[in-house]
């Protein structure tokens, strides 16, 4: 069996193999290996997978005819699902990391936390590049989708209102003695994770809106 | 979005105009064909703008193609 030029002619087993790629370029930066001397070969190896399955899975999709999902569904509904799995992961990340925030951004693990993050604004900014690619000359968004859009920015407001004034009272109520947590870097940390909140329901609430007129049609 | 106050009959416009697709009265709007979809089964309602690009597209009047509910 023979497969065209993956450059040129999509083929889903290049498409598959592109993922697969990329799929072990992020365990290696995810879950690297233990050992100090094969961690920085993981990280070095990791990241270069994730860039060439990154790519190759990109232009594979690039050459991919529209599938179902692109005509039921609108562009801004399909980015928000992608900026709702991105902005979860980056909080998945932040929580699991929670200790580090704690103690501060300068040990050696902030370092690898700092590759993870990496890896994942790289695999966004493929895909998000890659999106743009492919709808080159559709309509991204009308009226609806800037209404819509509108609303959900209202309800992450909202909960960014709701997360910093709970922060507020929190701190702003509490006898000094129980604040002996609350050091400029925790504080940071909890204000990053209500930023994150915000997002994630602003996008959220998008997904909403188009799920309920969908189901209303 | 509940239900909107207009009517409209943008889905006998593209029948007469030779079964046009939504793909392409979108299109001719400006628009997603998801807007048009939803904008059909009246659970949107357009803006001047976008009532008189949807008219223009099929070279009629507004008011043939979209009218208030209680007329």
């Amino acid at each position: 069996m023979t497969f065209a030029n993956p450059l040129k002619s999509s083929h889903p087993l290049w498409l598959i193999f592109g993922i697969l790629v990329l799929t072990a370029g992020l365990w290696l930066v995810f879950w690297p290996p233990s050992d100090k001397v094969a961690l920085g070969l993981a990280y070095g190896l990791g990241g270069s997978l994730v860039g060439w399955g990154s790519a190759l899975a990109a232009i594979q999709l690039v050459l991919w005819r529209k599938t179902g999902i692109e005509r039921m569904t609108a562009p801004a509904e399909v980015n928000a699902w992608l900026m709702l799995l991105f902005v979860g992961t980056i909080t998945a990340v932040s929580l699991a990391n929670s200790s580090l925030l704690v103690t501060g951004l300068s040990s050696r693990d902030a370092v690898h936390l700092a590759y993870k993050l990496g890896a994942l604004v790289l695999f966004f900014v493929v895909l998000t590049h890659l999106l743009r690619v492919r709808r080159e000359g559709a309509v991204l968004e009308d009226e609806r989708d800037a209404q819509i859009r509108s609303r959900a920015v209202g309800w992450g407001r909202g909960a960014l209102i709701f997360c910093v004034f709970g922060l507020m009272v929190m701190l702003g109520l509490s006898a000094p003695e129980k604040l002996e947590w609350a050091t400029p870097v925790v504080i940071a940390s909890q204000l990053w994770l209500a930023l994150l909140c915000g997002w994630l329901v602003e996008y959220a609430a998008v997904i909403v809106q188009y799920w309920r007129d969908r189901s209303r049609l | 979005m509940t239900g909107t106050p207009l009517a409209n009959e943008i889905r006998r416009w593209r029948f007469e105009r030779g079964e046009m697709t939504q793909e392409a009265l979108a299109q001719a709007c400006g628009v997603t064909r998801q807007t048009i979809i939803a904008l059909e089964a009246g659970k949107y309602s357009p803006s001047l703008e976008l009532a008189f690009r949807i008219a223009r597209a099929f070279g009629v009047g507004v008011e043939e193609v979209f009218r208030w509910k209680t007329e």
